[in-house]
């Protein structure tokens, strides 16, 4: 079997996989990150996370990560190459998809239903949450019922419990965010100590990263995994079936691995990337089309009490989902998660003046504003839900090229009408929460450029092969031993982060393919 | 970095971070010095930036800050961040400011739950939330 990419999906399906038995061989295009790399530890921490750990690849411009040609897009798209993907750098929350964010056409009439429903992923949401160490509070009403996370809570801290003083006069829903972060010590991770740099990697080893939680075991159980390894093309033979993979070592040669079954699990925009390099599995013509990437939007707050909004966990302390569900007087479909942030330190204050006159910014002005600010802000944020439409989508750009001379992508992407007035909505929304909290004064982002953190849809999934690329259990429907298994195949993004959803359909979808090992296609 | 553009930067930097409200100026707080140096190692990709900005600096430090803002977007936001960046690294500002920094305290952790209970239970008093699928 073999994978390509070291992140969420391919690190739980090479983990499964190796424990039944199966020959595992990973192709990663970057490199392994020893967390004493992290600078969250280091009193420079804020410079170098606008630099070298920079979520934007074309910022950060490292040698495993490959340019995107973004100039046509709303967003940029952001991810982190090398062993554990982009778990490397998220903000770890985790967080399942709602029973309706599998029957969207049902529902709603727009877009489409999934092939498989909440019900049949909560099996596999319930495994994946052990294996990621799951902090979080059981319990919750946006939720059917169920055990809850295995670990216990984070605390919400100062910032949680102001923002949730708000929601509770408004009689709005709001939950102890759950988190892909050990609150105990867990497997290979150490409790978590709020230290607040998770989007820069977590030093301490607390934040699960599937370099720490799924590679070690995978493999002691003998899978190889390959670093460095730039995957080009998907070779078949001349039956068509997948054969294996070429791929360009960091010594400049091109390689070729073989493999009976290829499994692609590169994000939802190296997946189709590599699916157009290689000319494959594109009979719908949906290859790249319908690419979703949850535009987000936050408004900050600053309130008249210190609140130690640099601690951790940065992701979110608090969630709501009083308004995830659609209501349609308000004039659009679907909605959004919101969530607590903290604000971090000094210097990320600053970018909330970007463009003010400079006695505003600077001067006594400086000294003011950050008495004012500094540890008594919090972020509320919404995650809005993006439809899919065939005119967003990762195609091959004509020019630009990886530093191995392959193509690199191009982000076509613009928000819609219904995201707009979803994202206008939210704002007003989220105004009222603050002014509920009794904030002194509110700044708002209506649309935060770099926030591509959730690359969806570009390869869908579905039971008909005019209308989807891979099926319900992510086979290509045109090549029968090509299997993607990431975020590409969601055919709706739904309104909250994906990684556990990730995480649950590769399971599904590896399992699957246990099961039918027997009588799989292989190449001649 | 030379001496003159490191006294370009400090005069530069006094505009920017004055002495106010209890607080030393850039360079009282070392910015053109200790502060440069910190920043540059670990941000090397500031420094032709920097030297571009300098090199053009002459003149009354207000003038040249406006006119940087106005005209030079890239050379202002590095000037920026570099003066910022080497004040708010510094110790004595930190301890002055309130920040610690962000540092390792697993002993926070054992606050959970720390919310209002009674809270949460008008939360789940309510009822769902989400769409019944079934």
């Amino acid at each position: 079997m073999l994978i390509v990419g070291a992140g969420v999906a391919g690190s739980v399906a090479a983990l499964r996989l190796a424990r039944a038995g199966f020959g595992v061989v990973c192709l990663e295009q970057g490199g392994w990150t020893d967390p004493s790399e992290f600078p969250g530890s280091k009193p420079e921490w804020e410079l170098l996370s606008s630099r070298r750990w920079h979520p934007n690849p074309n910022v950060r411009g490292l040698g495993a990560d490959y340019p995107c040609e973004t100039s046509e897009s709303d967003v940029n798209p952001l991810m982190w190459s090398g062993v554990g993907g982009s778990t490397i750098l998220y903000s770890a929350h985790w967080v399942r998809f709602l029973p309706s964010d599998f029957r969207v056409r049902s529902l709603d009439g727009i877009a489409d239903d999934w092939p498989f429903t909440y019900d049949d992923l909560a099996p596999y949401y319930e495994r994946v949450e052990h294996d990621f160490a799951v902090s979080g509070a059981a319990g919750d009403p946006a939720y059917p019922a169920g055990r809850g996370p295995p670990l216990p809570p984070l605390p919400i801290g100062k910032i949680g419990r102001r923002a949730a003083a708000g929601m509770d006069r408004l009689g709005w829903h709001w939950w102890p965010g759950p988190q892909s972060i050990a609150s105990r010590a867990h497997g290979n991770l150490r409790p978590c100590g709020l230290r607040g740099t998770c989007l820069t990697g977590c030093p301490d080893r607390a934040k699960a990263t599937t370099d720490l939680t799924h590679w070690p075991e995978a493999l002691e159980r003998g899978a190889r995994l390959v670093t460095g390894a730039r995957v080009n093309a998907i070779t078949t033979d001349a039956r068509g079936r997948a054969s294996g993979a070429t791929y360009i070592d960091r010594a400049g040669r091109e390689q070729h691995q073989a493999a009976d079954v290829v499994i692609v699990c590169a994000n939802g925009v190296g997946t189709p990337r590599l699916l157009q390099l290689s000319g494959l599995a594109n009979s719908s013509g949906l290859v790249g089309k319908r690419l979703m990437m949850h535009p987000y939007a936050a408004v900050v707050g600053f309130y008249d009490e210190p609140l130690e909004s640099w601690l951790g966990p940065t992701g979110q302390t608090i969630q709501s989902m009083q308004f995830y569900e659609t209501d349609e007087s308000r004039g659009f479909v679907r909605g959004g998660k919101w969530q607590v942030m903290s604000t971090g330190g000094p210097l990320g204050l600053r970018a909330a003046y970007g463009g003010a006159p400079l006695e505003e910014r600077f001067g006594e002005s400086l000294h003011r504003n950050l008495r004012e600010q500094l540890g008594r802000g919090l972020e509320w944020g919404v995650i809005a839900e993006d439809l899919p439409e065939d005119s967003n989508y990762v195609a091959l750009d004509a020019q630009l090229t990886d530093s191995d001379g392959v193509a690199a992508p191009r982000i076509v992407y613009r928000n819609s009408d219904n995201t707009r007035a979803l994202l206008d909505f939210h704002l007003e929304r989220l105004h009222e929460a603050h002014a509920a909290a009794g904030a002194l004064k509110t700044v708002a982002t209506p649309l935060m450029r770099d926030c591509g953190w959730h690359l969806l849809g570009t390869c869908k999934m579905g039971d008909d092969p005019a209308t989807s690329v891979v099926d319900a259990d992510g086979r290509a429907h045109d090549v029968p031993n090509l299997y993607i298994y990431d975020g590409s195949v969601f055919p709706t993004s739904a309104g909250v982060n994906p990684s556990a959803t990730i995480a649950a359909v590769s399971l599904r979808c590896t399992e699957r393919l246990i099961e039918t090992a027997h009588r799989q296609a292989v190449p001649a | 970095m030379s001496t003159l553009d490191r006294e370009r930067l400090g005069a530069l930097a006094d505009v920017l971070v004055p002495a106010a409200s209890g607080m030393p100026s850039a360079t009282e707080a070392g910015v053109h010095r200790a502060g440069l140096d910190r920043v540059l190692a670990a941000r090397p990709d500031l420094e032709p930036l920097l030297a571009r900005v300098l090199a053009d600096a002459a003149g009354e430090p207000g003038d040249v800050l406006r006119r940087l803002q106005a005209s030079d977007e890239a050379g202002f936001a590095a000037l920026t961040l570099a003066v910022t960046g080497a004040y708010y690294t510094d110790p004595a500002v930190r301890r002055l400011i309130g920040y610690p920094g962000q540092q390792y305290q697993p002993e926070l952790v054992t606050r959970a739950p720390d919310w209002d209970e009674a809270a949460l239970a008008r939360v789940v008093a309510r009822g769902a939330v989400y769409r019944q699928t079934r």
